[in-house]
């Protein structure tokens, strides 16, 4: 409750400072692309490596609003697909196993959705630019909707059976962001993002096989501890617009008082 | 330098080559040529005051209020000619040689029968008393107050009891006083010993005073002033923003007697005294202190402004109803002003607006030529109709008076263009040391003219420069993963750029918003679209309280 309290505070200060935005206009959408290379797990296509030139993929729309000369809050959509190996088939836990996923399923792919916050903090504007114009820093706290599917990777085909789980993850991006002929956004930063349920994993050992009971939780812990590395560093490109594309400037104005 | 000594050599030459068809456009004339050699008399003693004349030491004194002979020179240094020590290295001819060479090319002439004056000898002289009453403004204006009152002074024995130098010398005292309380004294007195001629007295006199000497004397004259000007707005300010400095930094109650001194006060008869210390208690009479702070405010005193004003101020110092506020306390709010203004700008709630002079320079350091003059044109008109666009889009009356922009009938707006950048040009200064603003009467015809007290000056600087390689080829021996960076900032152009708007409230002459925003990259269009809207914003948004 006390946290609550808190978060409600913070987001009455924020919501009711006063801010320009970019010529009156402070709402705006974006498209984002983040990838990274798949150098030690695979991505969605099953393929890892420098070589391969494989990458992990990732698609963002962010919806953000300027809520002071140097801040935006706003609200994140992602849209994310990886890969990992998993063996379904332990010989020594044969009866927590699920059915017909037999030797061939020896990899999952990973799906699913993230809905969140993010809050912006531009530079300083008297160096760096006016919100939403210029370097800045942002804080993202998601909860990924992740759906994990056997794959039989030789054949590229799916198991009927499906595993749907939820997770929080939080991400720091760091990047600069430009406004082309006062309607287009450019938008260009470095991720580094974490799933804390994905630490624990790796801490308990991943390769000692199902230790939590069921297969289920087994996977689980394998699916968190493969988006913490697909979420730990990306590079993200966005291209989006200032909204509306015609306002009324007066009305936008007299409400930012 | 050698490059320098010739283009100084070849200035002096086209110098020469002007004078000679001068002199001939001159001789087309009916004007006499016998008064031609004065010219360069004229330019020999352009440095100095436009005469020589003694001040007298008794030109502020009053009834009970007398400058000690000690601050006064035994005598001043003799003034001499300006001639160069060297003149090879001299960018222009000296006058000794322009004047032989025009003797020269007179001989050949014969003696014309013409005339001094083929207009007017009258229209002269009075356009030469205007320019030399101008004078007294333009010292003020260059931040040289002691040549002001100088030149003021000499103004003075010709036309007595004028108010406009009179107020000159006022204004004169009032900015010395300033800047020697405010501690940047040497930003309007250049010292003394260097100076020629008769106004060294002056600046002697200004140098040796003590802060608190000089401010009671520039009270004193401002009051007396204010005594036979009651209307003028800018003395009435300067003499209640005097007395409110020397009340606040240097009175302690007792400082200032109200009644006048004893009849013996200044000249204390020691003759018939023969005890040791009764002779130097009448003697410490002739300390300056009595007679330039004890009684110097003795006459003011009659006059009900001034009692009641210095009475306030003595309540308010050393009536105990004076709040201190600790300097932690001063720091944190300071803090949090800074943090405030950080996040939300400025709000000055203004209704309209007149940008002065918008300016926009491209340079391009690295090169000979460094002002990119069509580019910094082109970028400025862009600047103008961003500044036209934000007015429309925020409905904020702007007005932008750009001098560039007039034609010959628009000579008034040229006028009041002058005014605004000479007076903004002043408030720098001023405003440093606390000084009132003025002049009043023209800056209340100004707002009354553009409806507004808002006035606001902005601009950009963009430059490119020469990279520091150095630090690149360290980067790159020390840290060898760092090679990428190394190679993007080598390849990236080396931008700065400075955005500035300030805008003043013309009445206060006080700064209502200062937005100075520092790019270390190209003047990219959104940078300043964004900013030029965010400060416009600033202007037209109405306070809110702090929460």
């Amino acid at each position: 409750m006390k946290w609550i309290t808190f978060i409600f505070l913070l987001l009455s200060k924020v919501c009711f400072g006063q801010a320009s935005g970019y010529m009156g206009k402070k709402l705006l959408i974006t498209g984002e692309a983040s990838f990274f290379n798949a150098l030690f797990n695979p991505n969605h296509t099953m393929n890892k490596g420098l070589n391969t030139f494989s990458f992990n993929i990732r698609a963002t729309t962010d919806l953000d609003y300027v809520v002071a000369r140097n801040a935006t809050v706003g609200a994140t959509f992602d849209v994310f697909v990886s890969g990992m190996e998993y063996d379904w088939n332990s010989p020594q836990h044969e009866n927590l196993l699920i059915s017909d996923a037999n030797d061939r399923f020896n990899h999952a792919r990973i799906s699913g959705y993230g809905y969140g916050l993010n809050y912006k903090i531009f530079r300083n504007p008297s160096k760096g630019g006016i919100a939403p114009i210029g370097s800045y820093a942002k804080f993202d706290l998601m909860l990924l909707d992740v759906r994990v599917r056997p794959i039989d990777n030789e054949t590229n085909f799916g198991h009927a059976y499906s595993n749907r789980f939820f997770t929080p993850a939080i991400s720091i991006t760091l990047g600069r962001q430009r406004i082309l002929w006062d309607i287009l956004v450019l938008r260009a930063g470095i991720q580094v993002g974490f799933v804390p349920m994905g630490i624990s994993p790796y801490l308990q050992g991943l390769g000692d096989g199902i230790e939590r009971g069921t297969q289920e939780q087994d996977l689980r812990a394998h699916a968190e501890a493969r988006l913490m590395t697909y979420y730990l560093l990306n590079v993200n490109f966005g291209v989006g617009f200032l909204l509306p594309f015609k306002k009324n400037y007066k009305s936008a104005n007299e409400t930012s008082r | 330098m050698k490059i320098c000594w010739q283009r100084a050599d070849f200035r002096k030459t086209l110098k020469k080559e002007a004078d000679k068809l001068g002199l001939v456009r001159f001789l087309q004339t009916r004007y006499a040529t016998s008064s031609l050699s004065n010219v360069y008399e004229v330019m020999r003693y352009a440095h100095l005051p436009f005469d020589d004349i003694p001040f007298e030491k008794t030109f502020f004194n009053r009834e009970f209020y007398q400058i000690n002979n000690s601050y006064f020179l035994n005598r001043v240094r003799p003034v001499e000619a300006k001639e160069s020590e060297d003149p090879s290295q001299d960018s222009h001819p000296s006058p000794t040689e322009r004047q032989q060479l025009l003797n020269r090319q007179l001989a050949v002439h014969s003696e014309r029968t013409g005339k001094d004056y083929l207009i007017s000898q009258h229209l002269f002289e009075e356009l030469r008393t205007v320019a030399r009453f101008e004078l007294s403004e333009l010292y003020l204006k260059s931040n040289r107050p002691v040549l002001a009152i100088y030149n003021s002074y000499l103004l003075l024995r010709d036309y007595p009891e004028n108010l406009f130098l009179e107020k000159n010398i006022g204004r004169g005292l009032y900015m010395l006083s300033k800047f020697k309380t405010g501690g940047n004294f040497g930003q309007v007195h250049p010292g003394f010993s260097h100076i020629e001629g008769e106004s060294q007295q002056l600046f002697h006199l200004f140098y040796r005073l003590k802060p608190e000497e000089l401010c009671v004397l520039a009270t004193g004259y401002l009051w007396k002033l204010r005594e036979r000007h009651p209307d003028d707005i800018d003395i009435a300010n300067m003499s209640e923003d005097i007395l409110q400095d020397l009340m606040r930094r240097f009175h302690i109650p007792g400082m200032f007697s109200e009644t006048p001194p004893p009849a013996d006060w200044l000249h204390p008869d020691t003759n018939d005294v023969q005890g040791k210390y009764d002779r130097l208690k009448l003697k410490e009479k002739e300390n300056p202190k009595l007679t330039m702070i004890k009684y110097a405010l003795v006459e003011l005193f009659e006059n009900p402004r001034f009692y009641e004003l210095f009475s306030k101020l003595e309540r308010e110092e050393w009536g105990g109803q004076k709040k201190h506020i600790s300097l932690a306390a001063l720091q944190k709010q300071n803090a949090e002003e800074f943090r405030y203004w950080k996040n939300h700008g400025f709000s000055v709630d203004a209704k309209k607006v007149v940008v002065v002079s918008p300016t926009y320079a491209k340079l391009d350091l690295r090169k000979k030529q460094k002002h990119k003059f069509l580019r910094s044109e082109t970028a400025k008109r862009k600047f103008i109709a961003q500044i036209n666009k934000t007015s429309e889009l925020l409905k904020l009356d702007v007005d932008v008076l750009d001098q560039s922009a007039l034609d010959s009938t628009q000579a008034n707006t040229f006028n009041d263009i002058v005014f605004l950048n000479e007076w903004v040009d002043q408030r720098f200064t001023q405003a440093d040391v606390g000084m009132v603003n003025q002049p009043m009467q023209h800056v209340n015809e100004i707002i009354e003219k553009y409806g507004t007290e808002y006035y606001t000056w902005t601009g950009v600087i963009n430059y490119r420069e020469s990279k520091p390689l150095m630090y690149f080829y360290l980067l790159y021996a020390l840290i060898p993963p760092a090679i990428p960076f190394a190679i993007y900032y080598l390849a990236r152009p080396n931008y700065d750029t400075y955005y500035y708007c300030i805008t003043f409230n013309l009445r206060t002459g006080e700064p209502v918003l200062v937005n100075f925003n520092n790019y270390r990259k190209r003047d990219a269009r959104d940078m300043i679209n964004s900013s030029v809207y965010d400060s416009f914003w600033q202007m037209k948004r109405s306070p809110k309280a702090k929460g």
